[in-house]
């Protein structure tokens, strides 16, 4: 009978196993899940009846750990490897492939993980985007609805709107390479504000060019801000992922890419309105003042004054002399002269500044409200008299109103006047 | 005038809180006034300006990249 030594059981047990099982393909439940602070990943993968350990070893920590945890089930490619000093034998895993996710999938995740490490998503690295457009570059397929949507909804937001649009394949052969190139020229075209990468929606495979490393990294690189927009809200590539900005969907992209013009006039409006009554306030106070002056009681005393001695030197003129009199009604004149050029031109000034205000005003009145009333807003008439009403208290209860609408009207009678 | 949109917006935003704050003179809020309504009027322009340009980037055969108008029909 053969008495073994342990470690020379150990060493043909070893010598056997590593030798019949070089390479395994295994599948299994995850337990045990236990990542360690050397990197290296261990956990033990299990079935109704049995359990074998696993490593991952730290250098092997590029393969996709996706969906690695307590309870997934897993198929997984690797060798045993017996540990003789601790009596155990040991998967070591090279692949893992969840199951029920296609490859695909874990094609995704892997690039999107890698990339991830390397800093491409970070937050720090996305670009504002500009917050107006003069032109913007697409890129995207020429021929189909897509493109055509696009155009239709920039002209509608803003009808000066410049765009380039750079053709390109979106699927199939060489589509990716398509795609990053197209971003850098458009790159080097310049004078570029935005650029909007993306299709219309389909399969995972259709998409499957923005999931590819030369687009993602094209994005990356852009010097101008992207937008991705990539099938429809529910598809996620990896372009979104890299990209300054995603938009659900290409149409989505340029309503979020370009202002919309009629919000704009609207924002416009009350900044002129504000400019307007700030200015016409300064105006109104500076005249106020220059009436209050004009009717000072200290004012008055000064030409009362002025009369009083003239009046008397008037009477005296004859004996006194012409010619003094005569200077004293030029030094008269003189401050008269004075008085009435310093509110010459304070009146000139102000009158000049109103008279602006009011060709602001009459342009105004001008535009047309029915734009406003458009976008939702309505006038509210006192009857009979049709006047406008600007506040609650100018009603009553009992009173009749009429609503204009941007369309139609409805006569209504007031039941609280003054509800807050 | 090669002003950017953005800019004057931004500088007609200036000028209302300028104006609003209430420190400026009135020489200077009438030309505060005269300079807002001006770049209002650039805005508004700006805004209207309709140039229908849709041009695609596109490589001649020399394989050079030129700008062409476009012949994309807009969808109705």
């Amino acid at each position: 009978m053969k008495v073994y030594k342990v470690s020379e059981i150990t060493a043909e047990i070893k010598g056997f196993l590593e030798n019949e099982f070089p390479e395994i393909w295994i599948e299994g439940e995850i337990t045990d899940y236990r990542p360690s602070s050397s990197g290296h990943l261990y956990f033990s993968l299990k079935d109704e009846f049995a359990l074998i350990s696993c490593i991952i070893w730290k250098e092997n920590r590029t393969l996709s750990t996706v969906g690695l945890k307590n309870g997934a089930k897993v198929r997984m490619f690797g060798n045993l490897r017996v540990y003789a000093k601790g009596g155990r034998y040991n998967l070591q895993v090279e692949r893992v492939y969840p199951i029920g996710i296609g490859e695909l999938q874990i094609k995704f995740e892997e690039l999107k993980q890698k990339l991830d490490r390397e800093g491409l998503f970070d937050m720090s690295h996305k670009k504002p985007l500009p917050k107006w457009v003069n032109q913007i570059g697409i890129v995207t397929a020429i021929k189909g609805a897509v493109i055509q949507d696009m155009i239709k909804v920039a002209r509608r937001r803003y009808p000066g709107i410049r765009i380039i649009v750079r053709p390109s394949k979106v699927q199939g052969e060489g589509a990716a390479q398509d795609i990053a190139q197209g971003i850098q020229e458009l790159n080097e075209q310049g004078k570029m504000d935005l650029l909007i990468v993306g299709r219309g929606g389909g399969s995972i495979e259709d998409l499957w060019a923005f999931n590819e490393e030369v687009v993602v990294r094209a994005i990356y690189d852009s010097k101008i801000p992207v937008i991705s927009a990539v099938g429809h809200e529910i598809d996620w590539t990896i372009a979104d992922f890299v990209a300054d900005m995603r938009a659900p969907t290409p149409s989505a992209a340029v309503e979020i890419a370009i202002p919309d013009s009629e919000e704009i006039f609207e924002k416009l409006s009350i900044l002129e309105y504000r400019i307007e009554y700030n200015l016409r306030k300064k105006l109104e106070n500076a005249w106020d003042k220059i009436k209050s002056i004009e009717k000072s009681y200290g004012l008055r005393q000064v030409f009362d004054l002025i009369h009083t001695h003239w009046q008397t030197l008037d009477e005296f003129g004859y004996r006194i002399g012409k010619s003094f009199a005569h200077s004293l009604k030029q030094k008269e004149t003189e401050i008269e002269l004075i008085t009435q050029r310093f509110f010459g031109t304070a009146r000139y000034f102000i009158e000049r500044g109103l008279q602006k205000i009011n060709i602001v005003d009459a342009k105004m009145q001008g535009i047309n409200p029915r734009a406003t009333l458009k976008r939702g807003y309505s006038v509210c008439y006192k009857l009979p008299e049709r006047k406008i009403i600007k506040t609650s208290k100018a009603l009553s209860p009992q009173e009749k109103i009429e609503i204009e609408f941007y369309e139609g009207k409805t006569k209504c009678e007031v039941l609280n006047a003054n509800e807050i | 005038m090669q002003m950017k949109f953005e800019k004057a917006l931004k500088r007609i935003e200036d000028i209302v809180e300028a104006l609003e704050q209430g420190d400026v003179s009135l020489d200077d809020s009438l030309k505060l006034f005269e300079e807002g309504q001006s770049l209002l009027k650039f805005c508004r322009e700006k805004l209207t300006k309709v140039e229908k340009k849709v041009k695609v980037l596109i490589h001649t055969e020399k394989g050079e990249l030129k700008l062409k108008d476009a012949q994309i029909k807009e969808k109705e």
